[in-house]
């Protein structure tokens, strides 16, 4: 699909196919796409050419039949009313999504019940934590019993025992047979609930498939991280960068020290810390003072394909 | 149960949630019902020292429906810039079923919300100033204020047509109410105002409803003033949907409607 706004283009031949009972991780810089894609997943939004099919619907042409069958979930404490209760909500989203009176009560008392809410059902929605607020969205989005489920960024904000509540939710709900589209910018998030992932930047796919493919695509080498002082780490990183095998180099000041993250395209751990070693010791004002290797993570899977498709898209 | 049944009933428990909603603001609630309560008393104390030509039940009548004007011009618009603070208004339009259906059980909300400031402007006309109900033009009455609800609440839904394409349209809503409180009648007669500006006059429902009420109170059924004020709120309200159907079309073709 694709969706030209004006003179810009926001979604470049965006191709996704998510399989029924999946949960796909779309990842992405701000401003790449994601918010798009899920506007138009959700049908807020029309592509100016392509197609959506959502379990057969196309949801062009059968907005509202698409809408009854999928469950769209964003994170942040918005999308609630406030001065009402979390049952008063429920119940107001309920009859939007035209839920039998008779079937409202039942699955109301459910959903607070399976979301820790029913305590606090006849409480203010103001008078929450962020963590409730978020468990009350997904109570939301899941009254209508929803086939397809589109969580935009649902830990966004979260402190990390609500951000765990919610991923244990998103657990049980792939293990009840939904169908997930998630978007995050928590890599360890993506790695830990996804089935497959896709990368977006400027408004195309760059990368598809497990975290294992990723990699693979990324082409990603070790991850080398020294320790230096001295005050000539910036020099030796715009040193290291202009080496083909180094994706990219990050700079993070510490007391007293500067800790330098050089990610490497494919290379051994020796060649890693060799080029590293030399590059510190032809620098005279830098001192290295500490030098560690790891595997890349899905952050630097991603940090790669990013840089890559930048890179590329630049020349 | 059938389709319109069904969709009768939710949209009368979704009028009642904006209710509720509205009465969980205690500044709503005291601008709302304080409001005419000031205007009542002015507008007396100004007849007292008048001609007895308007009646006090009259003078009260006409200061409720100031309020209500009031309460619709920025409640209406007021509540669809809540939605857009809470971000829900991204979920009305993400819901199936039609948006302009979703706005109008808060209009309507709000036109009755006013109602019921008018209710407590009788009471304070009644205890106050002597503004006396005949029990016989009861009927006559009611069916004049459910008019007059229905046509602040089609004027209301034209207001939310225009603040959910617009996000920043109070200045417009501040400038029109006073105007709108001469040009509907609600105090004075429109037969009093000069000639071009009872043409004006001849196009909001509100001027038929208010004359439609004062008939009322003398128990006397205005038939051509009921007929005109239903005929205008179904044109307003038929606009209104029109308008509001077209920014949602506009959203998601053009993603031309402020949502957040």
């Amino acid at each position: 699909m694709n969706r030209r706004v004006q003179q810009f283009e926001a979604l470049r031949g965006v191709n996704l196919d998510v399989s029924k009972g999946e949960l796909f991780g779309l990842l992405g810089p701000n401003g790449a796409g994601k918010t798009t894609t899920i506007k138009i997943l959700t049908t807020l939004l029309v592509p100016t050419s392509g197609e959506v099919y959502l379990n057969g619907l196309d949801s062009v042409r059968n907005p509202d039949q698409v809408r009854s069958r999928i469950g769209y979930v964003f994170g942040g404490d918005k999308g609630l009313y406030d001065r009402l209760s979390a049952r008063d909500n429920l119940r107001y989203f309920a009859n939007l999504y035209r839920i039998a009176p008779g079937q409202q009560r039942r699955r109301i008392n459910e959903l607070l019940e399976m979301l820790s809410l029913t305590d606090r059902q006849n409480d203010r929605v103001e008078t929450f934590s962020r963590g409730m607020k978020q468990r009350l969205h997904i109570a939301r989005g899941l009254l209508h019993d929803p086939d397809i489920i589109y969580l935009d960024e649902p830990t966004n904000g979260l402190d990390p025992l609500a951000a765990r509540d919610v991923r244990d939710i998103v657990r049980r709900l792939k293990h009840s047979g939904k169908t997930i589209l998630l978007t995050t910018h928590y890599m360890f998030e993506a790695e830990d609930l996804c089935d497959r992932l896709a990368v977006i930047e400027g408004g195309r796919i760059i990368a598809e498939g497990t975290s294992k493919d990723l990699g693979a695509l990324a082409n990603a080498g070790p991850v080398v991280r020294a320790e230096v002082s001295g005050g000539g780490a910036q020099a030796l990183c715009r040193a290291l960068e202009d080496r083909a095998d180094v994706v990219n180099c990050h700079l993070e000041p510490l007391s007293g020290r500067e800790l330098v993250t050089i990610r490497f395209a494919a290379q051994t751990e020796v060649e890693a810390s060799r080029v590293v070693g030399e590059a510190a010791a032809a620098d005279t004002g830098v001192k290295l003072l500490d030098l560690q290797l790891r595997e890349p993570t899905l952050e630097d899977k991603y940090v790669t394909l990013v840089s890559q498709s930048r890179d590329k898209e630049s020349a | 149960m059938t389709d319109r049944r069904a969709g009768l009933r939710y949209f009368a428990s979704n009028v009642r949630f904006y209710l509720l909603y509205l009465s969980r603001s205690r500044i709503e609630i005291t601008l709302t019902f304080m409001l005419p309560l000031f205007y009542a008393t002015v507008a007396h104390l100004i007849a007292e020292s008048g001609s007895d030509r308007i009646t006090p039940l009259e003078i009260t009548l006409g200061a409720g429906l100031m309020g209500m004007w009031t309460t619709v011009m920025y409640g209406a618009g007021g509540l669809i810039k809540e939605q857009r603070r809470l971000g829900i208004l991204e979920l009305l339009l993400a819901a199936p079923g039609r948006f302009p259906s979703a706005i109008a059980t808060m209009t309507l909300a709000v036109a009755l919300f006013g109602f019921e400031a008018m209710l407590g402007t009788l009471a304070w006309g009644y205890l106050l100033f002597d503004a006396q109900i005949d029990a016989a033009a009861l009927p006559a009455l009611a069916v004049a204020a459910t008019l007059t609800v229905l046509a602040m609440s089609a004027v209301g839904f034209m207001v939310a047509a225009v603040f959910v394409r617009v996000r920043k349209a109070e200045s417009a809503a501040e400038a029109v109410v006073a105007p709108l409180w001469l040009l509907s009648g609600v105090l004075i007669p429109v037969s009093t105002l000069p000639d071009p500006v009872q043409a004006i006059s001849r196009l909001l429902p509100m001027t038929f409803g208010a004359e439609a009420l004062r008939a009322a109170t003398r128990n006397v059924w205005d038939v051509r003033a009921i007929a005109a004020c239903l005929g205008l709120s179904l044109l307003y309200g038929a606009i209104g949907w029109a308008a509001v159907n077209a920014a949602a079309q506009s959203s998601r073709s053009r993603g031309g409607m402020h949502l957040w």
